[in-house]
């Protein structure tokens, strides 16, 4: 996806380190990136801080953008801190010792916790595992094309077709089941 | 072309099963339809505005974190690991009755974390994997000849922070990479990780279990 115009100047206001322009950043993608965030871990606070951690990373490293699908760029981020959160989940699991680590469960049960209403979709989700979720999220939030998508999970473009149709597949018989 | 720019249809025919391209696109069309119909929530409006403020706090020059911040961090925690794990095996005492009596360790970064071409990180990868391996072998041996869980739990906790601080280098790469960018701290980088590794394996870890008890 080609950078707009208008979004174009907005990043060069970033890049000048401009507030105004990453509010504008901000009010653009926060929710679209808080939705990914949300259907990946199914809880709000967890969401709360991920959005939060994004944009921070965004002011550390925009100057590293260098033109292409902005989207791309910004998922990207996104992608990295939801695999770091998962790993300091898995590191904390293993320090604790209690149970063996299961990121679909773990994320359900925190949830319910702070008394949220899990819809369908979330329980559904959470029943897939975790690298086609997570495909299906980056397909629908970023709305990158599959071509930028198979590049950024390095692997071939059909791959990435497959997978994403049968999640989707898998979602819908389990929506209607 | 789609809301991706793109035409899925002719995508399937070209990657896909050609006498089945309408039921894949059914299909992709249905689930995306379900996507649709449960919106997540919106980020609270507070949230956005903290967020705001934080950033123009945030992208102030003192505040930035740079690169070769981060690497001084991570070989500081390093450092400090390295410390702990003298005086620790300096204090060994009976195991705790309901200690763990095996642990099983393996790669701090997952499998196909690092999946990118980039040779000099790869080999960082390995040997920031070797060095993990020998950090945890000390704290389970250390476990192993007695010492509390609150010890073990901080070591894990340097390694985390350890771990996190080398990742985010690797993030960086990948963001340089993907942007078909030159990152010029790269040579930097590897001078002081082989800098550090020197040192580290000068050091005495390998515990034999000739301890005094």
């Amino acid at each position: 996806m080609e950078v707009n115009e208008d979004l174009a100047q907005i990043i060069i206001g970033c890049k000048n380190g401009e507030s105004q322009s990453f509010s504008k950043i901000i009010d653009l993608y926060s929710s679209r990136c808080y939705g990914y965030f949300y259907r990946l871990t199914g809880n709000t606070d967890i969401s709360d801080e991920l959005l939060s951690e994004l944009f921070v990373k965004l002011v550390e490293k925009i100057k590293t953008y260098n033109g292409g699908s902005f989207e791309g760029w910004l998922f990207r981020v996104a992608s990295n801190i939801f695999h770091d959160f998962l790993r300091s989940k898995q590191r904390q699991q293993k320090v604790l010792d209690i149970r063996k680590f299961e990121a679909d469960s773990e994320i359900i049960e925190e949830k319910k916790s702070d008394g949220e209403l899990v819809d369908k979709l979330q329980i559904q989700l959470s029943k897939l595992d975790e690298d086609t979720r997570e495909l299906m999220m980056l397909r629908f939030y970023s709305e990158l094309s599959f071509k930028e998508i198979a590049e950024m999970r390095s692997e071939p473009i059909g791959t990435t077709l497959a997978k994403l149709h049968r999640g989707l597949k898998k979602l819908k018989e389990n929506m209607e089941g | 072309m789609d809301k991706n720019n793109e035409n899925l249809r002719e995508l399937i025919e070209k990657f896909m099963d050609p006498q089945n391209v309408q039921m894949y696109l059914d299909d992709i069309e249905a689930g995306e339809r379900i996507l649709r119909q449960h919106p997540a929530p919106k980020p609270d409006d507070i949230l956005l505005a903290n967020i705001k403020a934080n950033i123009t706090l945030h992208k102030t020059p003192k505040q930035t974190v740079t690169f070769r911040k981060r690497v001084y961090e991570a070989l500081a925690v390093a450092a400090s690991i390295i410390i702990i794990a003298s005086i620790s095996l300096q204090s060994i005492n009976e195991p705790p009755p309901n200690f763990p009596k095996e642990t099983n360790y393996s790669s701090l970064l997952p499998d196909g974390f690092w999946t990118h071409d980039n040779e000099v990180i790869s080999e960082f990868n390995n040997d920031i994997n070797d060095i993990n391996m020998q950090i945890v072998q000390v704290s389970m041996d250390t476990i192993d000849y007695g010492y509390d869980s609150s010890t073990y739990a901080q070591y894990d906790k340097e390694l985390q922070q350890l771990e996190n601080l080398l990742y985010n280098v690797g993030n960086t790469q990948e963001e340089y990479t993907y942007n078909n960018g030159i990152f010029e701290d790269i040579e930097d980088l590897e001078n002081r990780f082989n800098e550090f590794n020197e040192n580290f394996l000068q050091e005495d870890y390998s515990y034999s279990g000739d301890l005094e008890i």
